[in-house]
């Protein structure tokens, strides 16, 4: 007789959960990363450091002092704006892998004007050209792809992409014209910088602070109570269903594209005008692929990814500080503990969409256990917009005891009905 | 146990998030015996026959194969217990052969081409199919495919046949062939489960009837014993109906023509050849034919969503091959196409329910602002600039940027009462409804703009009787306000009884036009398969109004 053998984990799909369950799910999710990572840098660390003085430097590094938290909110202003540009894009299925690029030629935009024009004409005129350039320069890196995408339907990932290097060499090019002796580096221009409220480091900041708010302000209103975000998500959904609501595909991707390139110049402008004073080519401190993440973990809503923007730059800003305090030499640990973090947090939404049984009960044994998946994807009811639940779907549609004969069509979006 | 069964289900349950896809579902299948699952649709049909496949695994409940208790966790398991599905959506490689397809997949008997087509066709002669174990895949038809399939269940030694929904794709002569074969395999011992929701065809076939309602289990009786209508009321749970009324209205003038039109597909082949057809105010026509034979692409170019190669489409007598979509809608051709997704054109599924409703006038909003009006005795001056602030107040309204949610929500809760979707709000994602409350959200909007023509695509798609009888007499209210209504159906029973006239697609091609009371499904298979061609016999071009609105030149002659 053969023997009768349950699967040892069995998965199936939740209810939809409450919010507050959610959240808490989220919250613990964090914390039990951040003990971890305590635990193992508290151990490896050379100095004699305790597990307790983990949390401290975690958070003074973030908030430790006024410069500290300042910062903080710069980077997170900065990161958001660029995560909100990729938004627009993301919200029509249009993957915007090229925010790289466009912060760097907003960057490269406004540092032409400041060399070229500044002392030679008055400042207040000079900072009138940076604006505009540097929007002008990251629609444009943005709208190519844009239009190869809607007259030829080009692929619009790979094509972001490259423009990225594209941008890079440019700024590269520029710097060796501009210093010739070679080092690769630019000496900060001292004129014609934006306004700021002050000479503290308050004051330097709470202009880029206040664009962010602006910025994010307008984003939501654009995506939720205007015609053009709902072009724009219609277009994203089905692109047949947006012609027969009489839309004109091409332009809405051309000129949603305009949009995300101009935000990511406008955080090009930033960086060079009111921050740095000069250009580099890892200016853009790689926020157009940081974003990225940012938005899907915000689930596309410019509401959600102003807290997620603030907690990657908190995870980053206090690792570094935990790195230098335990003695570490090297970033590449404070990165495998962000990154740990990121596990935690993301892994957990298949715990949100997903419920996980054990069968331990012994009926016929279960030595070889056998990992049964329930694709998730029976229902097209329950999925939340989230791109992390697909994340976990795809991790668990993968069954590779399936003959591909039986798999295909019936997992896909199958029905429960005939 | 007095009986041993072949099959035996104990309270199987399956859910999905808090959705119970099956609950307690217990029941069993003899030997050579052929049982029909009959319910509707989202009744857990498939779920259930999934679970017996491998494809799914249940979160309660045992299976017994031959009195013993089994566990199948993977289609290899079921295999092992010798059950074999064929599913709705067939599942072969296009490039190969029917052999090639046929030994795919596990415990495979080695690969030697002249044994592997001998054994092919030594199952064909038992059973009476008729298949080419040469031929390649994409040259088949859908009978064909499906015969592969079936074959390939029976090569890998499957006792316990599943057949899901098999009738769907087939013309009745198809189906009747299908039917004498399932008859040679329960001769020689095979149980069948064959799943439908067309009862004659359960009658037809079936020995024994289980029903299933709402994921739960009815009961099971002997075909012999029962009546189509007293399986009707088993499934839906209440009496109904079962007559479809077409009611008598005087036929105006053709409001839609339709001349020598040619579309092509997404793959550049002809999707529709060479089609003229005309539709008055005041009626349905019918479009039958096999799923994929152009009636996507016929919908497409009358929206205006498809490039028309060649001919013309004349509404009220006026030309719109060119026109945009828009301008198309503005003149009152609506459209609810319901794909095979039951999603997709028309329909935004992830958006709710109000963004769904404003889909075709969302970008008429404006501010509403009004112009100021001239007074008596103003100066030239005052009169002046009193212009140019309206002309300002006009451009603003024209550009208002902003949609206008409260009237489509408005809209939205209308629909929702008028036409009874069961949903927990206006907010809610089309997708998240079931099948039958999408549909009713697509066809209500395209209603809402009162059309003159509507052109509707397997507008009870999935839909429980309920909901089909509902959608019908949307329709027909329809017909009697006076609109021309295209209706592409599946089904032909359904289709002889509501539309007026009926018109047969094969491969694009129009094999003719009859009138629904005057003819059989016989005739309309005959047509559908490509054996009748009324067109060609009448010897006369057919689909041409005699009071045509379309003049010599194509201008309007009224």
């Amino acid at each position: 007789m053969e023997r009768v053998k349950q699967p040892l984990i069995h998965i199936s799909k939740r209810a939809p959960m409450p919010l507050w369950k959610g959240l808490c799910i989220r919250f613990g999710a964090v914390v039990i990363a951040l003990v971890i990572s305590a635990v193992f840098i508290s151990l490896s660390s050379p100095r004699e450091k305790g597990f307790f003085d983990f949390f401290g430097s975690l958070f003074s590094g973030a908030f430790g002092t006024e410069r500290r938290f300042w910062l903080l909110l710069q980077d997170t202003a900065l990161l958001l704006c660029v995560a909100l540009a990729l938004v627009v894009a993301f919200r029509m299925r249009f993957w915007n892998l090229g925010g790289n690029g466009q912060v760097l030629m907003g960057c490269l935009a406004c540092a032409m004007c400041m060399h070229y024009m500044g002392g030679k004409l008055p400042d207040g005129l000079v900072c009138f050209f940076m604006i505009v350039a540097s929007i002008a320069a990251g629609a444009l890196w943005a709208v190519i792809p844009a239009i190869f995408k809607a007259f030829f339907n080009t692929n619009e990932s790979l094509f972001t992409l490259m423009m990225n290097y594209v941008a890079m060499y440019l700024v590269a090019l520029f710097i060796t014209l501009w210093n010739p002796m070679g080092t690769g580096a630019m000496a900060p221009i001292s004129d014609a910088n934006l306004p700021t409220f002050g000479s503290g480091i308050a004051g330097k900041t709470l202009p880029i602070v206040l664009v962010a708010v602006i910025v994010t302000a307008f984003i939501y209103c654009y995506l939720r109570f205007s015609k053009h975000g709902y072009e724009v998500s219609l277009v994203g959904e089905s692109k047949n269903t947006a012609r027969y609501a009489g839309i004109n595909v091409k332009k809405v991707i051309i000129r949603t594209l305009v949009l995300s390139g101009a935000v990511c110049g406008l955080v090009g402008l930033l960086l060079v005008g009111s921050i740095n004073h000069m250009v580099s080519t890892t200016m853009d401190d790689n926020m157009g692929f940081t974003g990225i993440m940012v938005a899907w973990m915000g689930k596309f809503d410019p509401l959600i990814m102003v807290g997620i923007s603030f907690f990657i730059n908190f995870l980053s800003r206090g690792m570094s500080q935990v790195c230098t305090e335990f003695g570490f030499t090297s970033e590449a640990l404070s990165d495998i503990v962000v990154g740990l973090i990121y596990f935690f947090f993301i892994g957990c939404e298949f715990f949100i969409v997903y419920k996980v049984h054990f069968n331990f009960r012994k009926r016929g044994g279960w030595e070889e256990p056998d990992f049964t998946m329930d694709d998730g994807e029976d229902e097209p009811g329950n999925t939340p917009d989230g791109g992390m639940a697909d994340a976990a779907k795809d991790a668990c549609a993968d069954r590779p005891d399936l003959p591909a004969d039986a798999d295909g069509g019936q997992t896909e979006g199958g029905n429960i009905d005939g | 146990m007095g009986e041993t069964f072949l099959l035996e289900l104990k309270h199987i349950s399956k859910y999905f998030g808090s959705v119970a896809a099956n609950r307690d579902i217990s029941f069993s299948l003899k030997k050579g015996e052929i049982l029909a699952l009959l319910g509707e649709n989202s009744s857990g049909k498939t779920t259930l026959m999934n679970m017996l496949s491998g494809i799914y695994y249940p979160d309660e409940g045992q299976i017994f194969v031959n009195g013993e208790e089994v566990v199948i966790s993977s289609p290899q398991d079921a295999f092992r217990h010798h059950i074999g599905m064929v599913h709705q959506h067939f599942k072969l490689i296009d490039i190969f052969t029917a052999a090639q397809n046929i030994v795919l997949g596990p415990g495979g008997k080695g690969y030697g081409v002249r044994r592997i087509n001998d054994e092919v066709r030594a199952i064909a002669e038992k059973y009476g199919f008729e298949i080419d174990p040469k031929k390649k895949v994409y040259d088949m038809s859908v009978s064909e495919k499906q015969t592969v399939e079936i074959v390939k269940v029976l090569y890998r030694g499957a006792d316990i046949l599943i057949l899901d929904e098999p009738t769907a794709v087939l013309t009745p002569q198809e189906t009747e062939k299908l039917f004498s074969v399932m008859r040679a395999m329960k001769a020689d011992g095979k149980s069948i489960i064959i799943i439908t929701h067309k009862l004659h065809e359960v009658m037809a076939i079936s020995d024994r009837v289980a029903v299933l309602r709402k994921g739960e289990y009815i009961g099971c009786v002997e075909t012999n014993e029962t009546s189509e209508q007293a399986l009707t009321e088993m499934m839906v749970g209440q009496k109904v109906e079962l007559n479809i009324e077409r009611p008598k209205t005087t036929f105006d003038k053709p409001i839609l023509e339709i001349r020598n039109l040619c579309v092509r597909s997404d793959e550049g082949s002809r999707a529709i050849e060479d089609l003229s057809c005309f539709i008055r105010g005041g009626e349905i026509l019918g479009v039958a034919g096999i799923a994929g034979c152009g009636q996507r692409e016929l919908c497409e170019a009358i929206a205006g969503l498809r490039k028309v190669e060649s001919g013309g489409i004349y509404h009220e007598g006026e030309s719109i091959v060119g026109r945009s979509p828009k301008e198309i809608a503005a003149r009152g051709v609506a459209m609810s196409f319901i794909p095979e997704d039951r999603l997709g054109m028309g329909l935004a599924p992830s958006m709710s329910i109000t963004d769904n409703m404003m889909l075709k006038n969302y970008s008429d909003h404006r501010f509403g602002i009004r112009p100021l009006a001239d007074k008596e005795g103003d100066r030239p001056f005052a009169k002046r600039c009193r212009r140019a602030l309206n002309r300002v107040g006009a451009f603003v309204d024209r550009h208002c940027p902003f949609v206008d949610r409260k009237s489509a929500r408005a809209e939205a809760e209308r629909v929702i009462k008028e036409l009874d979707v069961s949903t927990p709000s206006t907010e809610t994602p089309v997708r998240r409804l079931s099948g039958g409350n999408v549909q009713k959200v697509l066809l209500g909007r395209e209603i809402l703009t009162d059309p003159n023509v509507l052109i509707t695509a397997y507008p009870v798609r999935g839909l429980d009787i309920n909901s089909s009888y509902l959608i019908y007499d949307i329709l027909n209210r329809q017909k009697r306000a006076g609109a021309g209504i295209l209706f592409i159906g599946e089904d032909l029973d359904v289709m002889l009884e509501l539309c007026d006239k009926i018109m047969v697609l094969c491969h694009g091609k129009m094999m003719g036009v009859v009138h629904a009371d005057k003819t059989g499904k016989e005739q309309l298979g005959l047509m559908m398969a490509g054996a009748l061609d009324l067109a060609e016999e009448k010897g006369k071009p057919m689909g041409v109004a005699k009071d045509s609105q379309i003049g010599e030149d194509g201008t309007w002659n009224a």
